[in-house]
């Protein structure tokens, strides 16, 4: 009994409860959806929403937002794909310099919200708008297409054996891993839950939030381009609009696994679950067979249903 | 002698003859790149002045109308503009045509023609619902009575890509009798990848795939590459890039129609310079009618990056 007792109290009961509900619903109501070859598409359609989040869900519980990630996932992406097809960088270092373009992205979001003390969500609406041109600027519009993949991105997304499964999961859950227990086990998770908590007890007690607040921003900027790089090794290719509102489908996931708006609560699982749940709904409503047009009214009732369920059942588990 | 003067008089009326040529996206966007060398490549060949202006922000209705209205100001001797919303340029194009400037619409119009509403001349431009037509037809060729068929949207409730689609399921609707679906794929590409997938799980015996332009072809081309299809189940699609060039080449993709956007502004700033010159009224032209496949394909290729297809 305990046991189940420390279970129900965690944060993240009602985000599993309400995944629960979703695929129990999906699987007694719909062929095909309990099977390998289904879940191996919700883990891939999943991964790429889900690293980003995870980065998100760090700033979030830090007390900020950055909704550039959607450009900073583009950004990322297309300057590796750009810097390898023009054989001016190889894999590796394709990569590396988008992941770092993406953490200076971050970096840039924090300082310029930190030092002028305007809300994050502006600041990065803006840089949103100004990276997502530069984007569309720099390519003219028109896809960038590989004409050979290397190494490196199969190794970020490629298929494992026959299963179905892509190595963006092991990305996903490697990067979640990292984050949950930087968040949960070390001081600057405590930090970050203080700042975006009680962010004036926090600095009367010393805790260094202008610092850990930039570092979150950095850290949501550098995962959202390593989104980004999964999706062009995915694809092989890559259009400047790929990214497009993701930004609102990362909070989401992060909010569906408990995460508060208003900062101060979260956690990395929580997160998993919740980008777990977007894909569990994409791909379950195209398998019962939800009319086109209807579909995304469809993702978006349920989004907001499995919110509900969490508030409820968070609320009731406390009282237990 | 006096032919020579004539011809000579001829050259200079139209040097100063200044046609606008007024969009809802300009340049930046390689669609509108290839347009604006059309409209140019006419000026430069017919020996008159054209001026390509187009909102900073694409899709900007309000600036598209004021830069129409300035073009009206400036006594321009033609203008050829996008109507991408009738109710909006109802009043400049009626002022324009009162002054008697010759006005010719181009690339996207309202969906049923008005000509006391809207009293352009002549349309040149891809017909959606003929285009999609077509494409359906062609499939139709190849496959069995019957036959399931999903059209796949990036962008449901797109007036230009709702047109494609009920062109395409009518043409397979009624020689085929086909089965047809359709899936909203989102602009995410893994998304869409995924729920090509599930669709597929749900209805194997689907025999060909569409997509409506060229965020839709990434994702269908990447999932029949994935699920061992390219070549054995039926995709074609609309407009080209890059990709698609490269689907077409693989064998992934049997035809992609082409709405032919360097025709369209070099059409349209000609037939303006024939009315002018010699009276002769523009005239409707459907361009949404060239298929590229692997007959063509590299020939085109060669022309995209010269900036011509």
């Amino acid at each position: 009994v305990s046991l189940l007792r420390r279970i129900f109290r965690r944060r993240e009961a009602g985000g599993a409860l309400s995944l629960l509900l979703v695929v129990a619903g999906f699987g007694v109501s719909t062929r095909h959806f309990l099977s390998l070859e289904t879940w191996a598409t919700i883990l891939t359609v999943s991964a790429e929403l889900g690293i980003v989040a995870a980065g998100m869900t760090i700033l979030m519980v830090s007390g900020e937002f950055d909704l550039s990630v959607g450009a900073t996932f583009a950004l990322g992406a297309m300057l590796a794909a750009t810097l390898l097809e023009r054989g001016i960088l190889g894999g590796p270092a394709a990569v590396l310099a988008g992941l770092l373009a993406g953490a200076a992205i971050g970096l840039l979001n924090g300082w310029v919200t930190l030092r002028s003390g305007i809300p994050s969500f502006i600041a990065t609406l803006g840089a949103l708008m100004f990276w997502r041109g530069v984007v569309l600027a720099f390519t003219g519009g028109w896809p960038v297409t590989l004409s050979q993949s290397p190494r490196t991105l199969a190794a970020l997304a490629g298929p494992v054996g026959d299963s179905g499964l892509r190595l963006s999961c092991l990305w996903w859950l490697g990067s979640a891993s990292a984050l949950a227990f930087l968040l949960g086990r070390t001081a600057f998770g405590n930090h970050a839950l203080a700042a975006g908590g009680k962010p004036e007890a926090a600095r009367a007690l010393g805790v260094p939030v202008d610092q850990v607040k930039l570092r979150s921003f950095v850290l949501a900027g550098a995962l959202a381009a390593l989104g980004g790089l999964v999706q062009l090794a995915r694809m092989e290719s890559m259009s400047p609009t790929y990214g497009t509102s993701l930004e609102l489908e990362a909070i989401a996931a992060a909010v569906i696994g408990g995460t508060s708006l208003a900062g101060g609560q979260g956690t990395v699982l929580g997160t998993v679950l919740g980008s777990l749940l977007m894909g569990v709904l994409n791909i379950g409503l195209v398998l019962a067979g939800a009319p086109a047009y209807w579909y995304r009214s469809f993702v978006g009732v349920l989004i907001v249903l499995a919110v509900v369920v969490n508030a409820y059942a968070t609320r009731a588990l406390a009282r237990a | 002698m006096t032919s020579l003067l004539l011809a000579l008089s001829m050259a200079a009326a139209a040097q100063e003859m200044r046609f606008y040529v007024i969009a809802h996206s300009g340049p930046g966007d390689p669609y509108w790149a290839v347009q604006h060398k059309g409209a140019m490549d006419a000026g430069r060949a017919l020996n008159v002045q054209v001026v390509f202006s187009a909102p900073d922000t694409p899709g900007d209705l309000a600036k598209e109308v004021d830069l129409l209205q300035a073009a009206i100001a400036a006594r321009a001797d033609g203008i050829v503009v996008t109507v991408p919303d009738p109710k909006a340029f109802q009043e400049p194009i009626g002022l324009a045509r009162k002054k008697g400037i010759p006005v010719i619409a181009f690339d996207v119009r309202e969906n049923e023609r008005d000509p006391k509403a809207l009293p352009y001349m002549a349309y040149i431009g891809g017909d959606d619902y003929r285009a999609g037509q077509r494409v359906g037809q062609r499939a139709a060729a190849g496959l069995p009575k019957g036959a399931r068929a999903a059209i796949a949207t990036h962008h449901p409730g797109h007036a230009g890509l709702e047109r494609r689609m009920a062109g395409i399921a009518q043409a397979l609707k009624s020689s085929l009798g086909a089965k047809v679906d359709r899936l909203d794929i989102t602009q995410n590409p893994t998304k869409g990848v995924g729920i090509l997938q599930s669709h597929y799980r749900r209805h194997p015996d689907t025999r060909a795939f569409f997509a409506l332009g060229p965020l839709g072809t990434a994702a269908v081309g990447r999932f029949l590459k994935e699920e061992g299809l390219k070549g054995k189940v039926y995709f074609a699609t609309f407009d080209l890039d890059t990709l698609t060039l490269g689907y077409i080449k693989e064998g992934a993709l049997e035809a992609a129609v082409d709405q032919m956007p360097y025709m369209q502004a070099y059409m349209a700033v000609t037939q303006l310079y024939l009315a002018a010159a010699y009276a002769l009224d523009p005239v409707d032209m459907d361009t949404a009618g060239g298929f590229v496949d692997l007959s063509n394909v590299s020939r085109v290729e060669a022309l995209v990056k010269k900036g011509y297809r």
